[in-house]
């Protein structure tokens, strides 16, 4: 894998896609000039963008490296993860999209603390939704920057040179250049270059898919190799099967009602141009995230069944899958075009994610504290950087693998934003206490049985082996709601434009 | 009427969900891919219901949504005890995978958000009340 210096269009074709993002960013640079452009783009972008866009932030490096991985691993099992994006796309515009979007329209509503605040009229929702935001937002960083890392390593093949410090010195490059575009250019660099990743993510995906069934010779060839194979068997074409039930479920269920709760997705509905536009967004988002997906499903069937045959040595690491493929069986080109697929999947990530947790910082917790920052646009820049290097020495310091600090960051917005989001903002009756209460449960559940995962004393009982701490939290944070909600006797009094907004 | 309906079983699924996802009797894992199905419509009708109601063609497409959910997760623990078995040369449960809980689903849910966005969207006139009740508050 480090022998790129033979197959020079690789590196070609991902340097040029390292400048054409550099140029956006630089360009929207000229177009920042407020707050407004800053967090939310200027609420100027039209539908495609803000479709492709919001696909490119919700699929990170998991979905090009972490997801064919974690396929070799566990087998179909892992598609569990995939399938909700059947109706995600919609279910957020139903259920979240259309009022977040109108309480825009009265009110200054630029990230989804604000929104918290604006419909519960409760700080201390509103602070804890940031904080939420603040910790979700440097693990999922912390897991793009590793990811950037690993795929630098291996796309430069910087280990042979640098040996030990191949990995941080590639993190840190990595970080430099994603930081540098969203500092200049804030959310309008972020969304274009969002838009621009987002194409060449699809574009990747689908032609690495029809070169997977190509080498593999179809769906049926691929599965029946993988069946008769003693490594493999057929238990690893049973979803059900590797994880176990409660593993596939708990996976269909987090990804599929908790992104919800995600605020880098729930975010782009704020900077649509014309709401009524929101007709076509799940239709652009649906299917740009199922044609991305073929990525997943291609590779995480061709690998096995070349290992299977004899045609691949066994993976010493399952996060190897997808470059051992592109190095080994699909033309340079093609796999320039993955690897830069696969950049622009982390960062797209990582730049979505920069401009929340520092709107988080300088906006969402001083107004939960009853303060403002003078200059936001100035703040929001320093703060970019400040995160950046936080979440790249959580990245350095962390060891473990990157689809398990992906997943804790993806359950932490699942289970503290999403209950309070989805019921919030369509049942009146839901108070700010309910809220605050539903977002803490979430957050610290969600950390606490993640550490007591880990470090578990031998008094405490353990959750089910394959249950992901994430289902418990996200369910655990839905009964919250509801059971304060019916405690709460106060009577609810809405402003009347917040009121009209939930009546729509 | 809809909407009370969505919320009950909003309420209730993450309560079967909790205690299920502890259990591996084939009971608790019926009840928990009846639940985790029941969850999307239930959640869309939430969000789509005007004045408590849904549309006609949506009331039926979220009927739809649930029973393609559920019959494609209890195949999946149907086929459990059947990783071989086939269909014109295909795992049946990737077929289920990818047509039951992916394709037909995003098919369905594209075609009636897309199609019905009058129904439940974002209108003109709903704009032009909120823009005025932002204008009014402004003027103080």
């Amino acid at each position: 894998m480090s022998a790129l210096g033979g197959r020079p269009w690789i590196l070609i074709v991902a340097g040029l896609y390292l400048a054409a993002t550099l140029a956006i960013g630089f360009w929207a640079l000229r177009r920042t000039r407020s707050a407004a452009d800053f967090f939310v783009a200027g609420r100027g972008v039209g539908v495609v963008a803000a479709g492709l866009a919001t696909m490119s932030a919700a699929f990170s490096g998991f979905v090009f490296l972490g997801g064919p991985g974690l396929t070799y691993r566990l087998g179909l099992a892992a598609l569990m993860i995939n399938v909700p994006v059947s109706f995600t796309g919609a279910l957020l515009a139903w259920v979240i999209g259309k009022r977040l979007r109108l309480l825009a329209e009265v009110r200054e509503v630029f990230t989804v603390p604000d929104a918290f605040r604006v419909r519960f009229g409760s700080r201390a929702a509103s602070g804890l939704a940031a904080t939420a935001v603040l910790v979700g937002s440097v693990g999922y960083l912390a897991a793009q920057i590793l990811a950037l890392g690993v795929l630098g390593e291996n796309l430069f093949g910087t280990r042979e040179l640098l040996g030990a410090w191949s990995l941080p010195v590639v993190m840190a490059i990595g970080t430099v250049v994603v930081t540098s575009y969203c500092v200049a250019g804030g959310m309008v660099a972020g969304v274009y270059t969002d838009v621009f990743q987002g194409a060449v993510m699809v574009g990747a995906a689908t032609a690495v898919f029809v070169q997977c069934l190509r080498v593999g010779g179809g769906l049926g060839e691929m599965t029946r190799a993988i069946a008769a194979s003693p490594r493999f068997g057929a238990g690893f074409l049973d979803p059900l099967g590797g994880a176990g039930a409660a593993a596939a479920f708990g996976f269909f269920f987090v990804f599929g009602i908790g992104v919800l709760g995600q605020p880098h997705m729930v975010h782009k509905f704020l900077m649509l141009r014309d709401p009524e536009r929101l007709r076509y967004l799940p239709l652009v988002l649906g299917v740009a995230q199922s044609l991305c997906l073929l990525i997943w499903l291609g590779i995480g069937l061709a690998v096995p069944a070349l290992v299977a045959r004899g045609a691949m040595p066994p993976l010493g690491q399952p996060d190897d899958a997808a470059p051992a493929f592109l190095l080994g069986f699909a033309p340079q080109w093609l796999a320039g075009v993955v690897f830069a697929g696969a950049l622009a999947a982390i960062m797209s990530t990582a730049s979505s994610l920069l401009n929340l947790g520092a709107a988080a910082l300088v906006r969402d917790v001083p107004r939960a504290c009853g303060r403002r920052i003078g200059d936001e646009l100035g703040a929001g820049r320093l703060a970019t950087v400040g995160l950046a290097i936080v979440a790249a020495a959580v990245a350095w310091g962390y060891g473990d693998l990157i689809a398990l600090l992906g997943t804790f960051a993806f359950g932490t917005f699942a289970a503290a934003l999403g209950p309070a989001l989805a019921i919030g903002l369509n049942w009146r009756r839901v108070t700010g206490r309910a809220a605050a209460a539903s977002v803490a449960v979430g957050l610290f559940a969600n950390l606490g049985l993640e550490l007591l995962q880990r470090w578990r004393p031998a008094a405490l009982p353990a959750l089910r082996p394959g249950v992901p701490a994430s289902a418990v939290a996200l369910a655990a944070s839905f009964v919250t709601l509801f059971v304060v909600t019916a405690l709460d006797r106060r009577a609810v009094e809405l402003p009347a434009d917040v009121a009209a907004v939930l009546e729509v | 009427m809809d909407r009370k309906v969505a919320l009950a079983i909003v309420a209730l699924a993450p309560l079967v969900v909790l205690p299920c996802l502890g259990s591996p009797a084939l009971p608790a894992q019926v009840a928990l891919a009846l639940a985790l199905a029941a969850l999307p419509p239930a959640l869309v009708a939430l969000g789509a219901a005007r004045g408590g109601r849904l549309d006609g063609i949506l009331r039926w497409a979220c009927v739809g949504l649930f029973l393609l959910l559920a019959a494609g997760l209890l195949a999946l623990i149907a086929l459990h005890e059947h990783p071989q078995a086939l269909f014109a040369g295909v795992p049946a449960a990737l077929l289920v995978l990818l047509g039951g809980l992916w394709g037909a689903p995003i098919v369905l849910v594209l075609w009636v958000y897309t199609a019905r966005f009058g129904a439940f969207g974002i209108r003109g006139a709903d704009l032009e009340r909120l823009r005025a009740l932002r204008r009014s508050a402004e003027d103080g």
